[in-house]
């Protein structure tokens, strides 16, 4: 996470630091990492100098991409919540839309390790999304293209041209 | 065993993604193939669809508004009456031109000719018709019946056999296509009581005792004239049909007349009848009659969306898919 300076007067945030497979201290924000469902359980209990949580599971690439979508969601939210208590019209959810799409449009390595983040961190909009993903690529794909897609042994018994 | 992603990924992905690319993917692997074969994702893998007859037959995914036309894989053509006997499933038994029987698996494109029942099927008769499962042998058996004989065709045994029981009931309107619910198919119709005295029945056929009964309707405020029986969330359902709206009830407890609950009561706009209203979308599938026309009604904002169909005759609800 880069560092920037901020010299608003408003108290400091609290903040947790997330740790990557790789070794990598990620601070951020309480209400970012809170999105994953797994650190919000049990979050209450754990003593707050020790909010540091070990992603065995998740390498620093994919987590800086990680926090960049809670990020934008946690702030989106906040805009879009704003706007509609005053009432006045916002096309954040649109917006945001269109983010997610941008976001997610990435290769197939980058799409499995965040896919497998987001189930590792339950992190449930952020799954829905990618699956989505998944789902809409291997629409229209033959078995062979999926078997060399996803790193699938040929082990089937089916004739493939039984059923077509 | 997929390497790449573990198998509960990959479920969730196939329940995102249609049948029919979902069938084709049983090759991928014994693993895929044994997860798209089982009953538990094919139930979860469930899309509800309005199955429409026209001069062809269509599907309709009123979720995304998109009407599509499955062609049957067995000969017909434009001078084919096509109907549809029964669906449960996503199994379909149809008929052509009254006379020849197909058993048929839109998703896969599996089908089964039957060799022609006993009974004559023309339209003229009175009669019913459904298709239902029977857990205990897992196997679908559509059942005919005409006046006071009944018939059943099992499609694990492959034959026709002729129940010992009847009807029971004095049976006076046709009544095609019934709602399987509950291990029964159910119809609406009409029994004659005596020379001038008619009353709406809803009966059932219990494909296990292999017997008919009357099911029992919910008390309905005065002034309706017409009724529906339908599914709804697994819940037999009744729509009653009153001039400016209509209301939807489900038994909750099958079998009980108690339990009979009324689940909301929609205003639509006059001409129109309801076709099918699911609970958790806001629209809902409306049918003008003399028009033939099939609309997605919107009660909140009363807007209105045609589909694309024209002079349907909207059948039956057609559940997920299944293999033969």
């Amino acid at each position: 996470m880069k560092d920037s300076f901020n010299p608003s007067i408003e108290p400091p945030k609290k903040t947790v630091t997330l740790v990557s497979s790789d070794g990598y201290d990620f601070e951020v924000e309480e209400e970012v990492a809170l999105e994953s469902q797994v650190i919000k359980d049990g979050f209450e209990d754990k003593a707050v100098d020790d909010r540091e949580y070990l992603l065995f599971n998740v390498h620093s690439d994919t987590l800086e991409l990680i926090i960049k979508y809670c990020e934008k969601h946690v702030s989106s939210r906040k805009s879009i919540s704003a706007a509609a208590a005053s009432s006045s019209s916002s096309n954040g959810e649109e917006a945001l839309k269109e983010w997610d799409e941008h976001f997610i449009s990435v290769d197939t390595n980058t799409l499995y390790d965040i896919l497998m983040a987001a189930d590792y961190l339950n992190i449930k909009s952020l799954l829905d999304l990618a699956i989505q993903k998944v789902a809409d690529t291997i629409h229209g794909r033959s078995p062979e293209q999926i078997r060399k897609k996803f790193n699938i042994e040929n082990d089937s018994i089916i004739d493939p041209w039984a059923s077509e | 065993m997929s390497d790449f992603f573990p198998l509960e990924i990959v479920e969730n992905i196939l329940l995102r993604s249609p049948e029919k690319t979902v069938a084709r993917f049983r090759c991928v692997s014994k693993s895929w193939d044994t997860l798209i074969s089982d009953p538990i994702f094919i139930n979860k893998h469930v899309e509800y669809r309005l199955l429409i007859r026209s001069t062809r037959i269509y599907t309709l995914d009123y979720e995304v508004h998109k009407d599509a036309v499955i062609n049957p894989p067995f000969q017909t053509s434009e001078y084919h009456h096509i109907d549809i006997l029964g669906a449960c499933n996503g199994l379909l038994c149809i008929a052509l031109n009254f006379d020849i029987l197909y058993i048929w698996n839109p998703s896969t494109g599996e089908y089964r000719c039957l060799r022609k029942p006993l009974l004559p099927y023309t339209s003229s008769y009175i009669q019913g018709t459904g298709l239902g499962y029977i857990a205990t042998s897992d196997d679908y058996e559509l059942v005919h019946f005409v006046s006071n004989e009944v018939k059943v065709y099992s499609l694990r045994k492959e034959s026709w056999e002729r129940t010992i029981r009847g009807v029971g009931y004095n049976i006076t309107k046709e009544a095609t296509s019934g709602i399987f619910v509950q291990g029964a198919l159910h119809w609406k119709t009409i029994q004659s009581i005596e020379e001038n005295h008619h009353l709406k029945v809803v009966i059932a056929y219990d494909m296990v005792d292999k017997k008919f009964r009357e099911v029992s309707q919910p008390h309905y405020d005065a002034g309706y004239y017409h009724t529906l029986v339908s599914v709804l969330d697994g819940f037999l359902c009744m729509f009653c049909r009153y001039e400016h709206h209509t209301v939807a009830w489900v038994m909750k407890d099958y079998g009980m007349k108690e339990s009979w609950t009324k689940l909301y009561s929609v205003e639509e706009p006059r001409k129109f009848s309801p076709l099918h209203l699911p609970e958790k979308l806001g629209s809902y599938i409306i049918h003008e009659p003399h028009g033939d026309l099939l609309v997605l009604y919107n009660p909140t904002d009363r807007s209105l969306q045609t589909f694309a169909i024209k002079d349907c005759i909207p059948k039956c609800l057609f559940k997920k898919i299944k293999r033969v």
